[in-house]
């Protein structure tokens, strides 16, 4: 089974802009915004793209040549930060 | 955007020469407070920002302050767009075929991308004829009416506002003209420029802006009928951009419509001003038409807004004298000096109960003072 928290979504209240590498995320709900550097910005890209977090994790081995371990907390890092500004949310239907 | 206080002439040269794509020598040496506040008064904040994260030997503190403000910049155009299609998909759907204007439009036609085009508001062109539905569809998306004289011969413009989270999101200023000085109000027309209007695709179906020959005769006339022949480094550069990649017909087109609508001198002086600050190319045949065009009758009473001595009562007299009759100018004048009475409450005495005739005696002497002053624009 599935675990749930491996599973994430953009709500509609979140827009996003990528800045040729960079990111700007904007929750319209509360007004505030988020900046992502180059890195953030790409996992952000693929948190969009696949919503599956392992599949996200999975990419990040491949592109920036890292083991499991590190793309894992790196990328739980930035999905708790995301989760706590309410710029993503826990797909709990997954 | 209103007038504002004259910029520094070292400082705006430094930034134009940043969005040539040059690294100035003297960037090592600005201050940063001053060189962002700089930036964002001649609207090139984020323009600067893109080209200094793109180079090497740029100092931390200067590169960090000015992405910093430019961060922001792009949080509050991706609300004020999410707001604008949602005002362009309702006014579309009220029939009222809205063009998008000026920065509005160029931040989605011409720049990279629309952050890099920094604007106060969002400018809509509507049939005159729509402006009560334009007004009923606004409201009901729960934009208020801002603050502001009106009258029929005052304002060819009515702003809108719409408020989330306590803070100003968007605001709408929806012409059915397109300068309010009479001079320039029917240099082109509602039906000219929809007939040639162009798709902006990333704002979805509903939205349309003008052809480039449109845009780029706007461009020349907006700095100069409403911002008196200022020099503002984003204004030229709106010129520079659409001059950039526009085709030979649209020059002509461009050519043509300056030339018989009497506004050859403005045209030429935006493009002169643009190829000083950036380099922007023009076809000989084009400026020897606007320079011929320059020299006809038709063309005295505008080119006479480019005068460094103008005075806001020069503005008036103009006004009065491109309107049809004695009728007209008397209601113009009342408009001037007698506002509607919400608006003088709101204005200059919104928690106060002086008599609405002291306020308005209170208006016309402050007034009185800023019509004779020199354009404050001019002094740079």
């Amino acid at each position: 089974v599935s675990d749930p928290k491996r599973f994430v979504r953009v709500p509609s209240a979140v827009l996003s802009r990528d800045l040729q590498g960079e990111a700007v995320l904007l929750q319209l709900e509360t007004g505030e915004y988020f900046g992502l550097d180059e890195t953030g910005a790409r996992i952000w890209q693929l948190i969009v793209e696949k919503g599956n977090l392992e599949a996200v994790e999975a990419a990040l081995c491949d592109e920036f040549d890292v083991d499991a371990a590190v793309a894992s907390s790196d990328l739980n890092t930035l999905v708790d930060e995301l989760v706590a500004r309410k710029l993503i949310e826990i797909d709990e239907r997954a | 955007m209103n007038a504002v206080p004259a910029p520094s002439t070292d400082l705006s040269a430094l930034l134009a020469s940043v969005v040539r794509d040059e690294i100035p020598a003297g960037l090592n040496s600005c201050d940063p407070d001053r060189f962002t506040t700089e930036a964002e008064h001649h609207g090139v904040l984020p323009l600067v920002a893109e080209h200094l994260r793109q180079k090497s030997g740029i100092p931390d503190q200067l590169r960090t302050r000015v992405a910093d403000a430019a961060a922001r910049g792009v949080a509050v155009d991706l609300a004020r767009e999410y707001e604008l299609v949602r005002c362009l998909e309702a006014l579309d759907r009220a029939g009222c075929a809205p063009l998008l204007l000026k920065g509005a439009q160029l931040a989605y036609t011409h720049y990279p991308r629309p952050d890099l085009r920094p604007r106060l508001d969002t400018d809509l062109l509507i049939d005159a004829r729509h402006r009560s539905e334009a007004h009923h569809t606004l409201t009901s998306l729960g934009y208020e009416v801002a603050d502001s004289v009106t009258g029929d011969w005052l304002m060819s413009q009515a702003t809108y506002l719409y408020r989330a989270n306590d803070a100003q999101v968007h605001a709408v200023d929806v012409h059915w003209k397109i300068a309010n000085a009479h001079l320039f109000t029917d240099v082109l027309s509602y039906a000219e420029l929809a007939a040639s209007a162009v798709a902006i695709p990333a704002l979805g179906p509903a939205a349309r802006g003008l052809s480039d020959a449109h845009a780029l005769l706007l461009a020349c006339v907006h700095r100069v009928a409403h911002h008196f022949d200022d020099e503002h480094l984003i204004w030229l550069y709106d010129i520079h951009l659409i001059a950039s990649r526009i085709d030979i017909g649209a020059w002509d087109r461009f050519a043509e419509l300056a030339a018989a609508r009497g506004v050859g001198a403005i045209c030429r002086r935006g493009l002169e001003r643009a190829a000083e600050k950036f380099g922007t190319r023009v076809p000989e045949p084009v400026c020897d038409a606007l320079d011929r065009a320059a020299t006809r009758p038709a063309d005295r009473a505008t080119a006479a807004y480019l005068a460094r001595d103008r005075r806001h009562v020069d503005h008036v007299v103009s006004d009065l004298r491109a309107l049809p009759g004695w009728r007209a100018r008397a209601q113009l004048m009342r408009e001037h000096l007698f506002p509607s009475a919400r608006y003088m409450r709101d204005v200059y005495a919104p928690a106060s109960a002086a008599p609405l005739p002291m306020l308005y005696a209170w208006r016309i002497v402050r007034g009185a003072r800023r019509w004779f002053m020199r354009s404050p624009s001019h002094t740079a």
